[in-house]
């Protein structure tokens, strides 16, 4: 029936011109609950679905979507995608080269435990509420909110090169926030991460398998601690930095920055370009020896876990930076000609009203050898790091400051006193060079951040990376007030 | 898929009238968004996208709430979300806070909505779109950026007998401009397609391109800078994000607390919260069904008010000022959506020639807020076009820098205001704020480029 219809878009671009045609069907089920401060704030249900058309006509792209699945509205939306493109041919430059790709014909769903959904609402609320209040450590503590979130993706995909593939996509996800106020001050300690929780694409033991109840009394503890503590330093000192800053370090300094739509200017008037130009690949030093960098697309339990990516190309793992050395780019169809060898499967559109551009799918970071002791004692005087609390990188992903929840002082390999308000700053490559220690495999943990903005209009995508906690040598940390 | 006013509120009377619960809301958001991108000097994204969302909202007992949003407006697709929201607030714990569906409200008149614009054909925008990209080649530059057309609907009905509608359009064009050491960007925003020159717009991001070519290195510190109209939106959108919401304010956690009336920032500073003005991108009422109200946030440096829904009104003894979020964003709190910044006296170029040393900043990369909230400590990078100012005049192009600055302090040392005003707007929001100079801003670290 679904492939039916689709099948309908596609021929019926074909029959008036289109060289080719792709229509991509999704039905996305959410439901949202959540906690502030003892009470319910939010128990939502989401259903959303519709297509969109994508095709190519005289060498340029044009995309069509609508949420009415009718026979009749297929062809519309078709003939709309169509004549958009025959706009989008009047001014281009070179026709449009995608690269050759396979038909694939299909089913994939990903695996977990417990359906989200068969979890009752009650108990959900029951466990935040529960877990909120356990955060109440202390008096100063203003704020106490939860959240879970599920989610359940179908998605259907037909194109003109004969590709039938439909995937189902289970994800939960959650966390907690603490804010406590003294003194003039606010400070905010959350758990398990603080981009919007944690997500995986699995099912409900996402959630038990964080505890919320157990974590709760220790999150409130740190914001009180947080809210009385000195500022961080200011100065040039070694980090330690946890898994739950490092994601966003990865996210941004890396992930981003080996796009290749971005690399060659197709987002250059809205979120940059890249340093990483494409001459560097091969051969330019992005980082220590010791950095090993990797996109995965067939990670299990990744939001960036998928078979097929949204063009219909099969998910792949692959490595961004090898033993320090950059070596490839997330990439897509219509750019994979730059690096040969096909399209590296990173075409993805979170939404059925989304035009697919090039995203990250896992970007990871391979783990070392370190114990957490390891890491630490190796600082005579530094600073511990954990949890996002700002981000900002430049438009080509050269110099970042990130600020952080949590902070402890180290000297002389141990850590010392909390602090508050710490931020670092460095330029993308000097600071990957000073990595000279990585985590080993039992720290590495699989987070996700479920809000990456990207593209005109902003899509939102969701996006897997796996790391452990890593040492960094002379970074710059805090500002002079 | 916009519905227009008649069918918008008999779709959502529709949903209200089959009951189930207490007390029921229907809220409609619809949009038509007409986007062609441009990168390389050619069209590379190309999109229209049409779509229309109901979300209901079910109480019981008073102060239990469901909720369920759906894009299927079938019958069979409505009462899936009714019975959703009922079930769910049948379920769900008491929630003290909520304070029920307001009653029928008189809004005021506004017009927002261009037939032109919401007309507009992909064949037009990619007419315009190369003006811009002839502006490039003259210099042999590389054009990129975005030419936008659409409109949007907002309608809410509730089982009190609320009904509301509003419409707009919104066009807007950007785009940035790129030499191999340099980029110029220029952007224009209206209701009105007919307002937007796409030739005029390429031919000042590609003086910016040219001007800025071959940039070098400058050592960060504190400079007077002068902040062009788009960067001044910027942080302005943060600080009401932040600062001037009702709910953060509530709760302890924005830099107004305690400080109302009290003279924080320069005499030149006032911002005002205006959805009626019809220079900003008007809205009659809130999302949460409430006539918009004009809310003085700061008057010649005195902090005067935040803004409020029903909720944090509800937390702090006032009354709603018309600024809340559609449902699902509820928890966010309230913001000013509709702000205006007072010009002053002066232009760009006066700035300039007022100023013995400092920098021209176009506008600003990746502005973030949350380093110390209370404090309004923000940080940000320059971006496609930042320039040395030298004894009244732009010396030299020089590399992006990052500051690290409190807006507290910013906006208590503004020098300068330009007289002319430039809107910013967003689908149902618009800031309008003139160029500003101000003393001693904090530029904490530099990049390559």
């Amino acid at each position: 029936m679904l492939k039916g219809l689709l099948q309908l878009a596609v021929d019926h671009a074909l029959t008036y011109g289109a060289s080719y045609a792709e229509a991509r069907y999704q039905d996305l089920v959410t439901e949202d609950v959540s906690v502030k401060n003892g009470a319910v704030q939010t128990a939502n249900r989401g259903y959303d679905k519709g297509f969109g058309v994508r095709v190519v006509f005289d060498g340029a792209f044009g995309f069509a979507c609508s949420s009415v699945l009718t026979p009749e509205e297929m062809r519309r939306t078709a003939a709309r995608a169509l004549g958009i493109a025959r706009a989008s041919a009047t001014v281009k430059r070179e026709p449009l080269i995608l690269d050759r790709l396979d038909a694939y014909v299909g089913y994939w769903p990903n695996a977990y435990r417990v359906h989200p959904f068969d979890v009752p609402l009650e108990k959900k609320a029951d466990l935040l509420l529960e877990a909120t209040e356990a955060m109440r450590v202390g008096d100063e503590i203003r704020v106490v909110e939860g959240f879970i979130q599920s989610r359940e993706t179908h998605k259907f995909f037909v194109s003109s090169l004969g590709s039938a593939i439909e995937q189902r996509k289970v994800e939960c996800g959650g966390g907690l926030t603490c804010i406590a106020v003294a003194d003039g001050d606010m400070q905010r300690r959350t758990y398990p991460c603080s981009m919007r929780g944690l997500h995986q694409a699995r099912g409900w033991e996402v959630i038990e398998e964080m505890d919320l109840v157990k974590n709760a009394p220790r999150v409130g503890a740190e914001a009180l601690e947080l809210v009385h503590a000195p500022e961080a330093p200011a100065g040039e000192m070694d980090l330690v930095i946890d898994g739950s800053q490092m994601l966003l370090q990865i996210h941004e300094s890396c992930g981003h920055a080996v796009e290749l739509d971005r690399v060659i200017g197709q987002e250059a008037s809205f979120a940059g370009t890249s340093f990483l130009t494409l001459d560097k690949r091969g051969s330019y030093i992005y980082g220590s020896p010791i950095v090993n960098l990797y996109a995965d697309a067939t990670l299990p339990g990744s939001l960036g876990y998928f078979a097929f990516d949204d063009e219909g190309v099969p998910a792949q793992k692959f490595y961004i930076v090898k033993d320090g050395v950059f070596c490839d780019y997330l990439s897509t169809r219509d750019t994979a000609h730059l690096h040969g060898g096909g399209s590296h499967g990173a075409c993805r559109a979170q939404s059925w009203s989304d035009f697919p551009i090039c995203r990250m799918t896992s970007v990871c970071l391979e783990p070392g050898d370190a114990g957490f002791e390891d890491l630490v004692g190796g600082v005579k005087h530094g600073l511990f790091l954990s949890g996002n609390k700002s981000w900002s990188i430049d438009d080509k992903r050269i110099n970042f400051q990130f600020g952080v929840e949590y902070a402890r002082e180290i000297e002389d390999g141990k850590l010392g006193r909390v602090v508050k308000n710490a931020l670092y700053y460095d330029k993308t490559p000097r600071f990957w060079g000073s990595c000279d220690a990585i985590g080993d495999r039992d720290q590495w943990f699989l987070w996700g951040t479920p809000n990456c903005g990207k593209g005109e209009p902003t899509q939102v995508m969701r996006i897997g990376h796996g790391t452990s906690p890593a040492r960094f040598r002379g970074v710059k940390v805090g500002v002079a007030q | 898929m916009m519905l227009g006013r008649d069918r918008a509120l008999e779709t959502l009377s529709r949903a209200v009238d089959l009951g189930g619960a207490d007390g029921l809301e229907a809220a409609l958001f619809a949009s038509d968004t007409n986007l062609t991108r441009f990168a390389n000097s050619y069209i590379h994204q190309n999109i229209s996208k049409r779509d229309a969302t109901v979300t209901v909202r079910a109480v019981v007992d008073g102060n239990r709430v469901g909720m369920v949003t759906t894009n299927d407006l079938s019958d069979d697709g409505l009462a899936r979300a009714v019975e959703g929201a009922a079930a769910s607030a049948g379920i769900v714990p008491p929630n003290p806070r909520f304070t029920g569906f307001p009653g029928p409200q008189e809004f005021p008149e506004v017009e927002a909505w261009v037939a032109e614009t919401h007309r507009t054909e992909a064949g037009f925008r990619a007419d315009e779109v190369a003006k811009i990209i002839a502006a490039g080649d003259e210099y042999g530059f590389n054009a990129s950026g975005a030419y936008v057309t659409g409109g949007n609907e907002v309608a809410l009905v509730n089982s009190l007998g609320l009904k509301a509608y509003h419409c707009g359009t919104r066009a807007a064009v950007n785009t940035t401009i790129l030499s191999r050491t340099s980029a110029g960007w220029s952007a224009a925003d209206s209701k009105d397609v007919r307002d937007l020159d796409a030739a005029a717009i390429g031919r000042r991001a590609t003086e910016k391109c040219r001007d800025g070519q071959h940039p070098t290195d400058l050592e960060p510190a504190e400079y007077d800078v002068i902040v062009e109209h788009r960067g001044v939106a910027g942080l302005l959108g943060m600080m009401g994000y932040i600062g001037f919401n009702g709910l953060a304010f509530a709760e302890g956690r924005s830099f107004a607390v305690d400080k109302l009336g009290e003279k924080l920032f320069s005499d030149e500073f006032t911002l005002v919260d205006d959805a009626r003005d019809p220079s900003g991108n008007p809205l009659p009422f809130d999302f949460e069904g409430m006539p918009k109200k004009r809310v003085p946030l700061v008057e010649a440096g005195v902090l005067k008010a935040v803004v409020h829904d029903r909720t944090s009104a509800k937390m702090v003894g006032a009354e709603s000022t018309g600024h809340g979020l559609p449902p699902a964003s509820a928890s966010y709190g309230a913001i000013p959506m509709n702000l205006f910044m007072t010009g002053g006296g002066s232009s760009l170029e006066e700035m300039v020639a007022a100023t013995q040393r400092g920098l021209l900043v176009t506008h600003f990369h990746y502005l973030n807020p949350f380093l110390d909230p209370m404090q309004l400590l923000f940080t940000g990078m320059t971006r496609d076009g930042t320039f040395l100012i030298e004894d009244g005049k732009v010396s030299r192009p020089v590399k992006n820098l990052r500051f690290t600055e409190s807006m507290l302090r910013a906006f208590s040392q503004i020098e300068a205001l330009s007289a002319d005003t430039l809107l910013i707007a967003e689908d149902f929001s618009s800031i309008r704020v003139p160029a500003v100079k101000f003393k001693g801003f904090r530029f904490t670290s530099s990049t390559e480029f």
